[in-house]
């Protein structure tokens, strides 16, 4: 059995974007609706 | 544009490793976008909740209602202007339910006005671009904070509705003729999905922006003013961290970003005859040259 702990994120998922790594923290950089986690694309695919 | 990020890179993941968490050996992440359509956030939930999600993190305070449509006993993680404001917390040390997360509040419209009147000489008029934001209140802040600044500043505000991305070109049209100086371009869903449409119309209006949206000034925006993300990233893993050891949402404090950055596009500001003063410079975080 998978015990990992499963984090699921819901996102407009179109902010990877080139500001500096340390700007974007994750790929969805700071904003009012702001939170980040890399691997976004357009679709919210791996 | 940057391709994303793979899972497992950057701040959010650092800071989730220095707690504990490897990414792939301790945790896993799925990713569901729903681009500017908030509807259909509740399947997305739905779809991650029967794969068991433990954790639900979220862009901003309607984004977490409608996952509390679906669940009110999974955590929920946001990040938002305003969560208790937005009816999805009690209070910040106790949020109540099961949205806890970081706020990002900030005096944005009166600062955006401000770094506009250093680089426009004799700024008396400005343009505030409206756009849908999915019931979510945050323009509606932004304007109420945008005026009250402006009557500050001794600045004139218009605001030409924008029911969607069609009625761009005519608010900037609208822009011109009633001769704003600047434009303010506040942070929404439907500005993600048309942030660079906005930044080009502005150029071609010869209109001076500025955004909380990060990668305006990188689209071609004059200028970017909003919370630092690598701050909002760490203080997200830092609440997470807690979830997964089995603190309940209820009981984890909502955490306040409290760092912003600013990005100055000296092209565009150059394509618009501007001079950003050295002053000013010094303290961009970012200069696009």
């Amino acid at each position: 059995m998978d015990r990992r702990a499963f984090l699921g994120v819901i996102a407009d998922g179109l902010l990877a974007a080139p500001l500096a790594a340390e700007a974007r923290g994750l790929a969805l950089p700071g904003g009012p609706n702001a939170l980040g986690v890399p691997g976004f694309t357009a679709k919210g695919e791996h | 544009m940057e391709p994303p990020t793979p899972p497992g890179q950057g701040i959010f993941y650092d800071r989730m490793r220095e707690l504990g968490w490897v990414y792939g050996r301790d945790f896993v992440t799925e990713r569901r976008a729903y681009g500017d359509q908030l509807e259909r956030i509740p399947d997305l939930a739905v779809e991650l909740s029967r794969k068991g999600v433990d954790v639900f993190l979220v862009q901003g305070a309607p984004q977490a209602a409608r996952v509390q449509q679906v669940t009110q006993t999974i955590p929920i993680v946001a990040t938002s202007a305003d969560l208790v404001a937005a009816g999805r917390a009690t209070g910040l040390a106790r949020p109540g339910a099961n949205v806890t997360g970081v706020q990002t509040l900030g005096q944005l419209a009166g600062k955006h006005l401000s770094l506009l009147r250093e680089v426009i000489v004799g700024f008396s008029r400005a343009g505030v671009l409206e756009t849908p934001d999915g019931d979510q209140g945050i323009f509606a802040a932004y304007i109420q904070e945008a005026e009250a600044s402006a009557k500050a500043l001794n600045v004139l505000l218009q605001v030409p509705t924008v029911h969607g991305a069609g009625d761009f070109a005519t608010a900037f049209a609208a822009f011109r003729h009633d001769r704003a100086q600047a434009i303010l371009v506040h942070w929404t869903p439907v500005l993600v999905s048309h942030f660079k449409t906005v930044a080009a119309l502005a150029l071609k209006h010869r209109l001076p922006t500025i955004s909380d949206l990060p990668d305006f000034a990188s689209a071609g925006g004059l200028m970017t003013y909003g919370v630092n993300g690598s701050e909002v990233s760490r203080l997200v893993a830092d609440i997470i961290d807690k979830i997964f050891r089995g603190a309940k949402a209820s009981e984890v404090p909502i955490r306040q970003a409290t760092t912003f950055w600013l990005a100055i596009n000296l092209k565009t500001a150059k394509a618009l005859g501007l001079t950003i003063p050295p002053s000013l410079l010094l303290r961009a975080d970012q200069v696009i040259e």
